[in-house]
């Protein structure tokens, strides 16, 4: 990478910032840029280091290590109110002292804006947020969903160049969760202000993002699309974590046009290569989705896997089914009722030409 | 809540209630009625006057009341200067640390009051261990004699209120979401603006109650003068004790401590206002 040509198109290059609490390291050599207008999540299991890379871009926490740099400007140094970044905390962390109107002309008032401007830009944000007449309540007397609103308006009034949201929909219940999505997603095409959103909640991270990085022990381990990262995992841990794709051992059977051969004992795949390496005979993990695989009761071509229907799942829509075959244990997913399969019968399993992608193994992954 | 229950309550509290209108509002009113007879010469007659009112608030005893005030005040100002921070610095640190600070603040209280104060004495006292201290390490060249001055009532009076500030505040800065700061400083607020704007308002009922916890006591605690002070400076409560127990002169007593009761009273009421958001 170029250090020198910060084009427009980027707004934040982080370079090899690292970070640890006493023995433990939190954030290791973390190099990625965010583009400008981007809606970037970080999506990683808890203690995988997600909270603490946005207390260090939003200054609260100190690097050890590597830039930080900002719209050109480096400021891994700079203290949290010297940058243009707000948060939205995972607690809200609104001011229980001061009322709506207060809390949002915060920042506002610290720049010593003009009377009536400060006024004009809060109900502006107000009516942004859907929170117009709340002006004189107080924090205490709002509900989490109101409390929620409040702080995106107090973060987004001072227009920062990055919004950095911790979790912030993770207190809501299901249904209200996932019209907030919809609306960040709107709020942000709207306003046009970068977006580095950190979640342990797939759903969400597919939902929303221009990109989602995936984290563990403080990496990235796979940054891309969600189309990339739901269906071209790098890594084993990438397809279990986001919608628990089948880990299928195979061994490596060579290449073919446009794709690669794996043998799952008696029958053999044509998967996709994936990004890691092999040799011929290699043990390797392929990863297969649940909703491409087919169940019938009779071997349909060469390529089909015999097994025993361990489990039934109906949850409403999808029906899940684990499949037995030699051990290796197979999530398929039916969608709508079908009560022909039962537990205990013997069913073959197929999947289309290249629905399987090789996984690289966790352990290259750190 | 069922009516049984509700006589059950008012049974259990009713011993409560009898003893605090016997032996506290009883005596109050006799003090505020006693505050408006006349003295007759080593007693008093039940007539009304406002006499007493009159010389309380002229010559010595109007001086005496200025005294006690600006002792108050200052002792309070040290006393918030050194607590506040205290306390709210030792809400900060580790769980660990806490535990050590606050054990380590109350051992000395397991000494009599009294006992402590007379231990300062002997610090302060000319050629005592502050002077020692002092001239050993050529600060000084001859004794400060800091025993019976000012100063020495001042540090007395600090000594013995610090503790009720450092309690009321580290109290209430315990509760505090460190968060808030956080959020104050990323929405673009210096560390100075910070604490003033959500640090400090939100503490501030912990330091209204230190204030309130030292200024009254201070109002009264005339016997740190007199140890630490001899006789030089003489408090509104000392007086009272001269009036009940050596003058006899009951009705001009108990002006003097109505006056006392009144002026603190009021900064209590001033002080323990709820602010709006609690109100709401």
């Amino acid at each position: 990478m170029d250090m020198a040509s910060t084009g427009s198109g980027e707004i934040l290059q982080v370079v090899g910032l690292s970070k640890s609490f006493g023995d433990t390291n939190v954030i290791r050599d973390l190099s990625f840029t965010v583009n400008r207008g981007e809606f970037l999540t970080v999506l990683g299991s808890s203690g995988c280091g997600k909270t603490t890379l946005l207390r260090l871009i939003s200054g609260l926490e100190e690097a050890d290590g590597g830039k930080i740099i900002l719209d050109g400007c480096d400021v891994t140094e700079k203290e949290p109110n010297l940058r243009p970044v707000n948060t939205v905390f995972q607690n809200y962390a609104l001011f229980p002292h001061l009322n709506v109107f207060d809390n949002i002309a915060y920042p506002l008032k610290i720049k010593k804006l003009p009377k009536d401007e400060i006024k004009n830009r809060v109900f502006e944000a107000l009516d942004l947020v859907q929170m117009s007449g709340y002006e004189r309540r107080y924090p205490a007397s709002l509900s989490g969903g109101q409390r929620q609103r409040i702080a995106i308006a107090r973060a987004v009034v001072s227009h920062p160049e990055i919004l950095l949201l911790d979790e912030p929909l993770g207190a809501l219940d299901l249904n209200l969760r996932r019209a907030m999505q919809t609306e960040l997603k709107n709020l942000q095409k709207q306003l046009g202000i970068t977006f580095i959103y950190i979640t342990h909640d797939q759903e969400e991270a597919l939902n929303m993002s221009d990109r989602v990085a995936v984290m563990k022990d403080g990496r990235f381990i796979q940054l891309g699309t969600p189309e990339d990262i739901y269906d071209r995992p790098d890594y084993a841990y990438v397809a279990r974590f986001v919608g628990e794709a089948n880990l299928l051992p195979g061994v490596y059977a060579g290449e073919t046009d446009g794709g690669a051969l794996v043998k799952f004992g008696d029958a053999t795949l044509r998967v996709r290569q994936g990004k890691m390496p092999h040799n011929l005979c290699d043990l390797v993990h392929v990863a297969l989705r649940g909703e491409k695989i087919t169940v019938s009761d009779k071997a349909t071509d060469e390529g089909s896997v015999c097994g025993t229907v361990e489990e039934l799942n109906f949850a409403g829509g999808v029906m899940r089914l684990t499949v037995n075959s030699d051990g290796v244990r197979i999530t398929a997913m039916r969608y709508g009722l079908d009560t022909s399969i039962r537990v205990g019968e013997q069913v073959w399993l197929t999947a289309p030409d290249l629905s399987g992608i090789i996984c690289g193994n966790d352990e290259d992954g750190k | 809540m069922s009516k049984k229950r509700n006589i059950a309550a008012t049974l259990g509290t009713l011993p409560m209630y009898l003893f605090t209108i016997v032996f506290v509002l009883g005596p109050l009113f006799l003090m505020l009625a006693l505050s408006f007879f006349q003295v007759d010469g080593w007693s008093y007659k039940a007539v009304f006057t406002l006499e007493n009112y009159i010389s309380a608030f002229s010559g010595t005893y109007l001086q005496t009341l200025t005294t006690s005030l600006k002792l108050a005040l200052i002792s309070t100002v040290f006393v918030i200067l050194l607590g506040y921070p205290f306390g709210l610095c030792t809400s900060f640190l580790s769980p660990r640390m806490q535990k050590f600070i606050m054990t380590s603040q109350m051992i000395p209280y397991w000494v009599n009051s009294l006992l402590r104060l007379y231990g300062w004495i002997i610090i302060f006292r000319a050629n005592g261990l502050l002077d020692k201290i002092l001239m050993g390490l050529r600060i000084t060249d001859e004794p400060l004699k800091l025993l019976y001055t000012y100063p020495a009532v001042v540090v007395g009076m600090i000594y013995v209120l610090i503790p009720f500030m450092f309690a009321s505040v580290y109290q209430v800065a315990g509760r505090l979401d460190y968060s808030l700061i956080e959020a104050a400083r990323d929405l673009g607020a210096s560390r100075t603006k910070a604490f003033l704007s959500v640090t400090l308002p939100l503490t501030l009922p912990g330091l209204k109650t230190g204030i309130v916890h030292t200024f009254i006591p201070s109002m009264g605690l005339f016997f740190i003068a007199d140890i630490l002070g001899g006789n030089k400076i003489v408090l509104t409560g000392s007086l009272i004790n001269d009036l009940l127990t050596k003058a006899h002169n009951q009705p001009l007593a108990a002006a003097l401590a109505t006056i006392l009761m009144a002026l603190t009273g009021a900064i209590c009421i001033l002080l323990l206002r709820k602010p709006e958001h609690e109100r709401q």
